[in-house]
This record gives C-alpha cells, sequence and structure tokens, in this order.
C-alpha cells in the first residue's frame, strides 16, 4: 500500500469525492491556480476547472455564507479557511447559520457542508498563523467537529465528512501536514465520524488526545515504557464518549493532552464525562495537559516551543499520574 | 398623471386588470395578516413578530415577477413576499401560534422567519445580512447546475452596512450570477435613521463601485416596483448579471412589536409618514385606470379578513409540538447525545 503524507491523503480525498460526485466543489482563498498555500487543492484547478474549485474574493464571511447557500440548494461545497485563525470571521455564518439551519426547520432544510482548516503551532506562524479554535466550534451544538491523526484517517473521514449531510468543521494540523506520513489505499472509503480509534493498548492509564498532540504522546508512551492506552479522538463533536468511558474503566486513570488552551475547553469536557461514567473506576484525578492560557502564539521560536505541549512534558504528565 | 398614463404604466409591463386586481388583494391580506398578528402579540397570543406595514407594495410587487423556479433568500418582514409567493394564510398563522403542523419551523423561530422548499423559500433567520450571501450561494448553484434560475435577495438599509452585503455583492457582481438585490429602504434600522446608516443620497449609488446595475424606485408603488423586479430578473436570465434595486418604503410601525418607536420618532414624523401608503396608492392608481369600485374595495376587505379570521382559528385549533420534539432534528440522524435526557 502506498506511503502518502497528510496532505496527500487530503487532496487524494477531495479528488475521489469530487470525481463520484458533481454536486461537489471546493471555494476558497487561492485554492485554485496555485492549489491553497499548503497546496491541498494541488492539482484539481487544472483537472475539474475553475467553476468547481473557484478562488474567492478574500471574505471568509462570503466563503462561507455562499457555501451555505450553495449547501441549502443540494450542492456539497467544501470551503477552504486558509488558517484556522481566519474562520472567526465566518463564525456568524457557521455558528449562527449552518449549525442551525436543519434545527430551526425541523428538518425542512439541511446544510451538508464541509469546512476545512489548517490549525496548530510549531511552525512559527506567531498569533494568527498557529491557533487551535477546535473548542469553540465544538460547542455549537449542530456542527460537527473532525481532527485527523493520521493520513490514513485524513482520507477516510474527509470523504465521510464530505458525504455527511450535516456541516462538519474540518481540522487539519498544518505541522503535520507533511511530517505526517502512513499507508493510504488509493480509491475510496470512509472513516466513520464519532467514533476514536484505540492508537496504543494498554493497562496502565488512559491517554486522550488527537492531531499532532497524539503522535507526542504516542512517542512518550514509547520512550517512557510506560503502559498506557491511547485514544485517538479522531472526532472532537460528537465526542465517542463510550470509547472515552471504556478505556477509563479498564485502566482507572486519564490524561487529556491538547495543544489547544486549557479552560473552557476539550479537556475539561472530557474530564466531566469521565467523572459522570466512570468516577468509580477511577485511581486517580483526571489529569489535563494543554498550552497555559496565552492569548496568542509567540513568534519567537524559543518562546513558541516552551508554552507548546511536547513529548517530555507528556511524558512527565504521565509519570506523575502513573505515581499518584 | 393622466388616466391614459397610468393604464400604459401597467399594460406596457403586460399586466392585465386582472393582475393589478390580485397585487391589490394580495396587499390588502398583506395587511390584514400584519393587523392580526399586530392585535394577537398585545393580546398575548403571539409572543413577537416584525410588521411589514408600509412595504406591503415592495415585496407583492416583487415577489410577483418571479417564475416559479426562482429562489428567495429573505429576511424577518417579508409577510407579503410570502403571500405573494403562495404560502397559505393558514401556515402563516399556524407558524405564529407555534403550532406543530406549521410546516417552517414549528414553535423554534420567532414569527416570520419563514423557509420553504416547496416554495423555494429559503429558510429565513434573525442575524441581519447573512441571507445575502446565502442568497448568492443559491444563484451559484443554479448556475453551477445549468438551470436557468434567478434568486431575488430581500434586505433592508440596515443589512446593506453588514459585511455580509459586501461579501454578497462583490461576489455576485464578479461571477455575473443571477441575482436581484431587492433592498427595502424604510429608512430606520431600529431607532438608527439612514443620516446615520450611510452617506451617500441612494444606497443606489453602491451599485457601481461592485460594478452591477442599480435601480431606484418608488417602494409605494407596486406597479414601479414588478416593473423594476422583472427587468432585472430578465438580466438575471440572460447572464447579464446581478442588479440592485432600492425601494423606497415607509416604515410605519414599530421596528417589532418589541420596539417602542415613541422613543426615537417624532409622533407628527410618523403621522406624517402614514400619508405615504402603498394600498391608498394603489387605490389611486386603479381610480384613475378604471379598475376600481367600491365593489372590488369590499369584496377584498371582506375575502381577506374571512382567510385571516379561519387562519386565526386553525392555529388556535391546532395541537402545539411536543416540548421533547426540540431535541430532533439536530442532525440528520434521528438519535443523538441530546437525546439521552429525552422522557
Amino acid at each position: 500500500m502506498p506511503i502518502k503524507t497528510m496532505i496527500e491523503a487530503i487532496r487524494d480525498a477531495l479528488d475521489a469525492e469530487m470525481q463520484n460526485d458533481p454536486r461537489v466543489f471546493v471555494l476558497g482563498e487561492d485554492v485554485g491556480v496555485k492549489g491553497g498555500v499548503f497546496l491541498a487543492t494541488d492539482g484539481l484547478y487544472k483537472k475539474y476547472g475553475m467553476k468547481r474549485v473557484l478562488d474567492t474574493p478574500l471574505n471568509e464571511i462570503g466563503i462561507a455564507g455562499i457555501a451555505i447557500g450553495a449547501a441549502m440548494r443540494g450542492l456539497r461545497p467544501v470551503a477552504e479557511m486558509q488558517f484556522a485563525d481566519y474562520s472567526l470571521p465566518a463564525f456568524d455564518q457557521i455558528a449562527n447559520e449552518a449549525a442551525t439551519i436543519r434545527w430551526r426547520t425541523a428538518g425542512e432544510f439541511s446544510c451538508p457542508l464541509v469546512v476545512r482548516a489548517p490549525y496548530g503551532a510549531g511552525v512559527h506562524g506567531a498569533l494568527w498563523h498557529s491557533q487551535s479554535v477546535e473548542a469553540l466550534y465544538a460547542h455549537r451544538p449542530g456542527l460537527k467537529v473532525v481532527i485527523p491523526s493520521t493520513a490514513y484517517d485524513a482520507k477516510g473521514l474527509l470523504i465521510a465528512a464530505i458525504r455527511d449531510p450535516d456541516p462538519v468543521i474540518f481540522f487539519e494540523h498544518k505541522k503535520g501536514y507533511r511530517l505526517i506520513k502512513d499507508e493510504v489505499p488509493d480509491g475510496d472509503y470512509t472513516v466513520p465520524i464519532g467514533k476514536a480509534r484505540i492508537a496504543r493498548e494498554g493497562d496502565a492509564m488512559t491517554v486522550v488526545s488527537y492531531g499532532l498532540m497524539l503522535h507526542y504522546c504516542l512517542e512518550a508512551a514509547q520512550a517512557e515504557g510506560i503502559d498506557a492506552e491511547v485514544l485517538d479522538l479522531r472526532t472532537i463533536s460528537p465526542l465517542d464518549r463510550a470509547a472515552i468511558v471504556g478505556s477509563v474503566k479498564k485502566t482507572g486513570k486519564c490524561l487529556v493532552v491538547t495543544e489547544d488552551t486549557q479552560s473552557f475547553s476539550i479537556t475539561g469536557e472530557i474530564a466531566a464525562i469521565v467523572n459522570e461514567d466512570a468516577f468509580e473506576y477511577l485511581d486517580g484525578p483526571v489529569s489535563r495537559l494543554a498550552t497555559p492560557d496565552v492569548p496568542g502564539m509567540p513568534h519567537d521560536p524559543g518562546q513558541e516551543e516552551w508554552l507548546l505541549p511536547n513529548r517530555e512534558k507528556i511524558a512527565e504528565a504521565m509519570r506523575k499520574l502513573a505515581r499518584y | 398623471m393622466s388616466a391614459e398614463n397610468h393604464i400604459s404604466r401597467h399594460e406596457a409591463l403586460g399586466l392585465h386588470g386582472e393582475d393589478v386586481h390580485e397585487l391589490y388583494y394580495q396587499m390588502v391580506l398583506t395587511r390584514t395578516v400584519d393587523d392580526r398578528l399586530w392585535n394577537l402579540n398585545r393580546q398575548g397570543k403571539v409572543l413577537a413578530f416584525a410588521s411589514c406595514l408600509g412595504q406591503e407594495a415592495a415585496q407583492v410587487g416583487s415577489a410577483y415577477a418571479l417564475a416559479p423556479d426562482d429562489w428567495l433568500a429573505i429576511s424577518y418582514r417579508e409577510h407579503g413576499v410570502v403571500i405573494a409567493r403562495g404560502m397559505s394564510v393558514r401556515d402563516i398563522f399556524a407558524y405564529a401560534y407555534h403550532r406543530d403542523n406549521d410546516p417552517n419551523t414549528r414553535g423554534r423561530q420567532i414569527p416570520g422567519h419563514y423557509g420553504s422548499q416547496k416554495l423555494h423559500i429559503l429558510t429565513a433567520s434573525s442575524p441581519v445580512g447573512t441571507q445575502l450571501a446565502h442568497g448568492v450561494g443559491s444563484a451559484w448553484a443554479s448556475v453551477y447546475e445549468g438551470k436557468r434560475e434567478a434568486t431575488i435577495i430581500y434586505f433592508g438599509d440596515g443589512a446593506t452596512s453588514t459585511g455580509d452585503f459586501h461579501a454578497a455583492a462583490n461576489f455576485a457582481a464578479v461571477h455575473k450570477l443571477p441575482v436581484v438585490f431587492l433592498c427595502q429602504n424604510n429608512e430606520w434600522a431600529i431607532s438608527v435613521p439612514n443620516t446615520l446608516q450611510y452617506a451617500v443620497k441612494h444606497l443606489t449609488e453602491r451599485a457601481a463601485g461592485y460594478g452591477m446595475m442599480g435601480t431606484l424606485v418608488d417602494g409605494l408603488d407596486v406597479i414601479e416596483v414588478f416593473g423594476a423586479t422583472r427587468a432585472a430578473l430578465a438580466r438575471a436570465y440572460s447572464g447579464e448579471g446581478p442588479t440592485f434595486v432600492e425601494a423606497k418604503c415607509k416604515r410605519l410601525r414599530s421596528h417589532t412589536t418589541e420596539d417602542d418607536d415613541r422613543r426615537y420618532r417624532r409622533r407628527e414624523d410618523v403621522e406624517a409618514d402614514r400619508a405615504h401608503d402603498p394600498l391608498a396608492n394603489l387605490e389611486a392608481y386603479m381610480k384613475a385606470a378604471s379598475l376600481w369600485d367600491e365593489g372590488v374595495a369590499r369584496q377584498a376587505g371582506e375575502k381577506a379578513a374571512a382567510e385571516v379570521e379561519d387562519a386565526t382559528q386553525y392555529a388556535e385549533a391546532s395541537p402545539l409540538p411536543k416540548p421533547s420534539e426540540t431535541l430532533t432534528h439536530i442532525f440528520a440522524e434521528v438519535k443523538t447525545d441530546a437525546h439521552q435526557n429525552d422522557d
């Protein structure tokens, strides 16, 4: 089976679904002739033409709003936000409109929209090319939020997202685009939205993560020789509650690791779920490791590296929890 | 204007006397619906609603020009639009009463946020201006699929200040999309007057800045609105791109039932505006065009009153949705996490 990078897998998924379904089109800034600033849509313009690989004016409200209108009319738009940080101007359209359309019409209309956006730090992108904004979107009922951690999942989840009848926000770690590579089958296949994956089996503790951090968790567990079970969420919302609770019941301990900042976050939600459904099984407090509550990512590589969770910090958090 | 001029105005547009009578009836019905909903609000039966009093000609005249396949993206004030489009008064009242048989929203939205696949009306929302981008996306979908359809977008003067307006107008013009931007300028965005909303004399001046055609019409004149909309639609169908139509109207009531315009409008100004009544305007036109007799007015009034009375009784007799129904239709899947607490 061919080894592909995550960015190649994403391109594969877009190509496969554009081939399969004439209703699928991509739109965003620089997605056309240039092929996207990260080259996610490289080659698609040449293959499918400007109508299906649409360079939009520089306006995120328009990208989201026009995609929502087209989705309500039955097309399958895949909107690219150039950086997750810049999806915020479109937050009104995504959170107030896309998320509510099915509910507010009692099922008369739907919004089968995918919004793709690169997220994450570690590439010296500073304040506005580094953010993790999944908690903002996951907080809104009516949206699905997906973050793949492997190239295989990126392709299968993106195809599933495009076929999903509801709006899906799809975040891709930009540092993982070329760093992450694994076996990716040719042709189309789906990975189900809403299902977590056990990336590493173990009995000593459950480590919950996703995206690029998932890899750091796996490396830390390996390096420390801790028998940790590492759970890859794959979908942030709706959370695979059963998978989290099932693993914690087995291990009795839980560490949640995200690159997103800590307060009012995914880490807090998972701690609450474990508290609600696995309280009697716990042998220690649910632990969290996240980026400190700083409003921006510093540009200086030294400060950036100091701020972000990494293998060493994860290993330390694992050791501390193991000792408890 | 002379009678001959009046006759030539509707006939020049290919409208027959029956069309004018139908326009008149739809405007009377719109006002009767509006008045009843307002009164029901004061009785505590309809919790909130935005009146379209004074905008009947702009709404009915423009919607009357549409073809069945055309699509509409609307705001929350377009009762006359949906009436002209064919929504039944029963459905409008079932909605206003939050009833389970309302095809629009079944108790979820504030009254007036209509949406209908059958009538090609995209679901409306409260955030001002968002529907502008949806309407342009709809027009993009029509072009994408090679369909000869236009999308008309209804919005007010306040919406022209939003980022959504700019995004929509610019994109539609760049791609010469089949869009009619139908702005009902009722001079007020809640309490903020035009003078604090924009600095140009007419909003149509903005059209040139986007590279599209702009048409200024008297929004109190149903025939003129119909003509301008039909011309804009013709441009849309033939690939000439979007048109910005500004219909100058008056807002004859407060912003909504929840607003009190006595806080920001002088009574004498409101009274002066009441002289600019689209229904009285059409009545004068019909008299001059020999399309009027007292029977027309009486019959229209009686028919509208009967429809509204029937719809009110229909709505009052209809069942409410089960409260737990609010947990449905979050996603396409029937069951979601939210159902864990159901029943």
